[in-house]
């Protein structure tokens, strides 16, 4: 049972001195993200780039039937690709261009990176925020009533529904909910022949296949569970109980902004990985299926670009998380 | 919105030229005009355009969206289409076309009725040759050696050396050249790959972001507008999800039915399934550098072993054919008198008996005398969503621990694989389809000059007389001579094994019933599509 320490002590510590100007900590901590995100950023770029030069395959396959060409006409091919440089050149390269907001165009389809990310990532982060936001919902509201014991059989039901559904491959999942809901009971459109991707019905669904079947649902169940009766056995609690105040008003700030924001942050990678999964299933044209046919097609700048973007989503996940908890507690920013 | 404003703008460009064009060509056919079709692909087209593309997606959307100097019927004779006749020289190497009067290139993007020239067609040929157009098709017309205009509606094409079926290799789609961003090669930075112009029946209005293809009909066909009003063309990430689209009346057509679904759809009265040949076949080739599998009677023990028609059977079922050589069954080259080796256990263990392997060891596989073990690793490439070859490996597997020979598998990614297999040479024994060739041309599969890395004799097979019949093959413009040695070849190869040819798949097409006169390109696919119809009450 992981109780949180060091709460009363720094609820204490920010009633003797005021909170002042709580904007400019949240603005502090913000750049303190930005210069971590730039470190990792490099990082991550440098390890996908060596990986994917240390990775077998050529994207000239794409291009050309490779055993057609004599030794020549291929060396001919990979110069007009530019692979041909040394690794460093093409790195630098990559980054300076990277700088300038340029991220090259795709080997496949000719396009710049910049737009196909733009054009598949907002599907992405829609898909991926609707469904952390329902994992964090979901995760949250059982959470409490098992916590508060007020309705045993509702927390009982949704703690098992969490175990269970946690326990199930999301992509078998998907195909299950499709076949009871689309092809059974003909409640959700599998897709309409027009704007398909528009249709709220069609977006629901991978919506609660991903945000319930991530496989991060018990888990988050639990660990808030664990927070929430830490701080329901604090004094601050028990004395707002006893005056009979409103719990969830003085409960909020310390049982669910904290660990749920924690949470947010430490999940986003997985929901982010399920989504690759869930977009194939449902046919959702996001990052996740980009990405797919970018890795067997060896589409590097594509790769690249994924990386970059994933990165910082789940950094900006962190910086959420972090503008979230120092605003609750501005002494965190210290 | 954009959507809305792109087919606006169409109808305002569209209706003058209705209008103007007094050569408008009419269909005889009788049948009604109208109606929309939406089919499924399982993947994205990389490019639109014939050049560049190098996909089968790709491929079949550039057949409806353009033209070559020659086309194909059904029955894949040479018909005319762009040219409207030929002549050629006696010494059977220039070819002089004379085109269609009234072809124009689809009103879009500025043009109006611009006429297709002979400038085009040779322009497009440049741009196919240049170097720095990265293209499949560039290996393809090296046996150009020249060409030239004669006048804006003739010209004339030069071969190296006379070569058989040379017209059908004539038949690369043109392009509007003087489109393009630079007028002499194509690159996938031009937007002209994502957006083409061509002469076809159809023309692209738009890709949507989900990357729908939808392409409205094009009213100055040259052959007379197609019936169909609109084809889009829907990308799938999943064969599954794409079978229950059409099941769900989302889709009116599928181009290859995924084999598990074909019993589904064949049993649902809504739909005809239409059958082609897969135009590949299935083989396990054996890598002759093993010091086993380069023994003849290794690689026919192998054949003998396994019962293919039961996998065929089981797997696919039935739906395909076994081959015993490496042609197309019904193609000319394929000699009908060579039989698939049968399945004889027994006739494996006597070979294998015969070639040195007499002791079993303690595992219960067979070794040489000296305790050299027979056992293989098998490489198997991992490709888009094919349970089904896992199957067949197993099944292999275990046909062979019956005849006493132990195989490894050892599945790889598909590029991994490639690597492996064309440039290191490091397998046993692989699984892997090869597609055939119009020209039943076999030469670089098994002559002992192709086995360097990233040639097509990966297995590394070498045989002098293979290799003189390869040479004469090549050599001959005798259609019958051709035939001949061709024949005499896959006698000789069923005997060697170099490979276990297992089978020929037939792939189906699932149409909405609405859609009459279908007719299909077995590779080609849409290339009749503009006389397909649907009729009026069913619009």
């Amino acid at each position: 049972m992981a109780v949180p320490g060091g709460i009363k002590d720094r609820r204490a510590v920010r009633r003797e001195r005021p909170a002042a100007s709580p904007g400019r900590r949240v603005a502090r901590a913000l750049v303190r993200e930005t210069a971590r995100t730039a470190a990792l950023l490099v990082g991550v770029t440098l390890a996908m780039f060596l990986l994917l030069a240390r990775a077998p395959g050529n994207p000239a396959a794409m291009y050309v039937n490779v055993t057609d060409l004599t030794a020549e006409e291929l060396a001919a091919v990979n110069h007009e690709l530019g692979l041909d440089r040394s690794l460093p050149v093409r790195y630098v390269v990559w980054v300076g261009r990277m700088v300038r907001g340029d991220l090259g165009h795709s080997l496949r389809s000719g396009r710049p990176v910049t737009r196909e990310l733009w054009q598949t990532g907002w599907r992405t982060l829609l898909l991926t925020g609707s469904a952390m936001l329902l994992t964090l919902a979901f995760g949250a509201l059982t959470a409490y009533l098992q916590a508060t014991r007020r309705h045993p059989t509702i927390a009982g039901a949704l703690g098992t529904f969490a175990y269970v559904i946690s326990a199930l491959p999301v992509f078998w999942l998907g195909y299950l909910v499709i076949y009871i809901f689309t092809t059974r009971l003909g409640v959700f459109p599998l897709m309409s022949s027009g704007e398909a991707a528009t249709h709220w019905g069609f977006f629901l669904l991978p919506v609660l296949v991903l945000g319930l079947g991530n496989g991060t649902l018990s888990e988050i169940t639990r660990h808030l569970r664990a927070h929430l009766e830490g701080v329901l056995q604090e004094d601050y609690i028990r004395t707002a109980r006893a005056k009979g105040a409103p719990l969830l008003r003085h409960l909020y700030k310390d049982g669910f902004v904290m660990p749920l924001s924690s949470v947010l942050a430490n999940k986003l990678p997985y929901v982010l990985g399920g989504a690759i999964v869930v977009e194939q299933v449902f046919n959702w044209a996001g990052m996740g299926r980009l990405v797919w046919q970018a890795a067997a097609d060896r589409d590097y700048p594509i790769l690249m670009g994924v990386t970059l973007a994933s990165a910082l989503i789940v950094r900006a996940g962190h910086a959420v998380k972090e503008a979230a908890q120092v605003a609750a507690n501005p002494q965190l920013a210290e | 919105m954009r959507r809305l404003v792109s087919l606006a703008l169409a109808a305002v460009v569209a209706v003058p030229v209705a209008a103007h064009s007094a050569n408008l060509v009419t269909r005889t056919d009788g049948f009604p005009d109208g109606g929309k079709l939406v089919y499924g692909e399982y993947g994205r087209p990389a490019t639109l355009d014939p050049v560049t593309s190098n996909d089968m997606v790709g491929l079949r959307l550039t057949e409806l969206m353009f033209n070559g100097l020659v086309s194909f019927s059904p029955k894949n004779e040479v018909v005319s289409d762009l040219a409207e006749k030929w002549e050629i020289s006696p010494d059977n190497r220039t070819y002089k076309f004379k085109l269609r009067a009234g072809i124009t290139w689809q009103n879009r993007m500025g043009l109006t009725d611009k006429p297709a020239t002979a400038d085009d067609i040779l322009g497009t040929l440049d741009v196919i040759r240049h170097p720095k157009t990265l293209t499949p098709l560039k290996a393809q017309y090296e046996l150009v050696s020249d060409y030239r205009k004669i006048d804006n509606q003739t010209l004339e094409i030069t071969l190296k050396r006379p070569i058989v079926n040379a017209l059908g290799r004539l038949s690369f789609k043109a392009i509007p050249t003087f489109v393009l961003k630079r007028p002499d090669f194509l690159g996938r930075d031009d937007s002209f790959v994502q957006n083409p112009i061509g002469t076809g029946a159809f023309q692209l209005m738009q890709t949507s972001e989900g990357g729908d293809v939808v392409m409205d009909v094009n009213p100055g066909y040259h052959k007379g507008r197609a019936h169909l009003d609109r084809i889009t063309m829907k990308p799938f990430a999943d064969k599954n999800v794409m079978t229950q689209a059409m099941l769900f009346n989302a889709l009116d057509m599928i181009v290859e039915l995924n084999p598990r679904d074909i019993a589904q759809v064949e049993g649902d009265k809504r739909f005809n399934l239409y059958p082609y040949n897969a135009l590949s076949y299935v083989f396990f080739g054996h890598n002759a550098r093993n010091e086993h599998l380069k023994k003849k009677e290794v690689r026919q023990a192998i054949a003998y072993a396994i019962n293919r028609q039961e996998m065929l059977d089981s797997f696919y079922a039935g739906r395909g054919t076994l081959i015993s050589g490496p042609f197309a069954p019904g193609s000319w080259a394929y000699n009908l008198d060579v039989k698939p080796l049968p399945f004889d256990p027994g006739k494996a263990k006597e070979l294998l008996k015969a070639a040195g392997y007499s002791v079993t060891g303690g595992d219960g596989f067979l070794q040489t005398e000296s305790g050299k073990p027979l056992a293989f690793t098998l490489k198997i490439p991992i490709e888009k969503e094919n349970e089904t070859i896992k199957r067949v490996v197993l099944v292999f597997q275990n046909y062979l621990k019956a005849v006493g020979i132990k195989v490894d598998l050892e599945f790889r990614e598909w590029q991994a694989w490639k690597t492996d297999v064309f440039v290191d040479h490091d397998f046993d024994i692989v699984i892997a389809t090869w597609a055939f060739d119009d020209s039943a041309d076999i030469s670089t599969l098994f002559h002992s000059g192709e086995t360097g890395a990233w040639r097509n004799n990966f297995v590394g097979y070498s045989n002098p007389d293979v290799d003189g019949l390869i040479v004469e093959a090549k050599t001959t413009l005798d259609r019958e001579k051709q035939r001949t040695i061709n024949q005499r070849l896959h006698q000789v190869l069923a005997q060697e094994q170099p490979y276990t040819f297992l089978w020929t798949l037939t792939n189906y097409a699932a149409v909405q019933k609405k859609v009459r006169h279908v007719e299909l390109h077995p590779f080609r696919f849409f290339t009749f599509a503009d006389t397909w119809y649907i009729a009026k009450k069913d619009q």
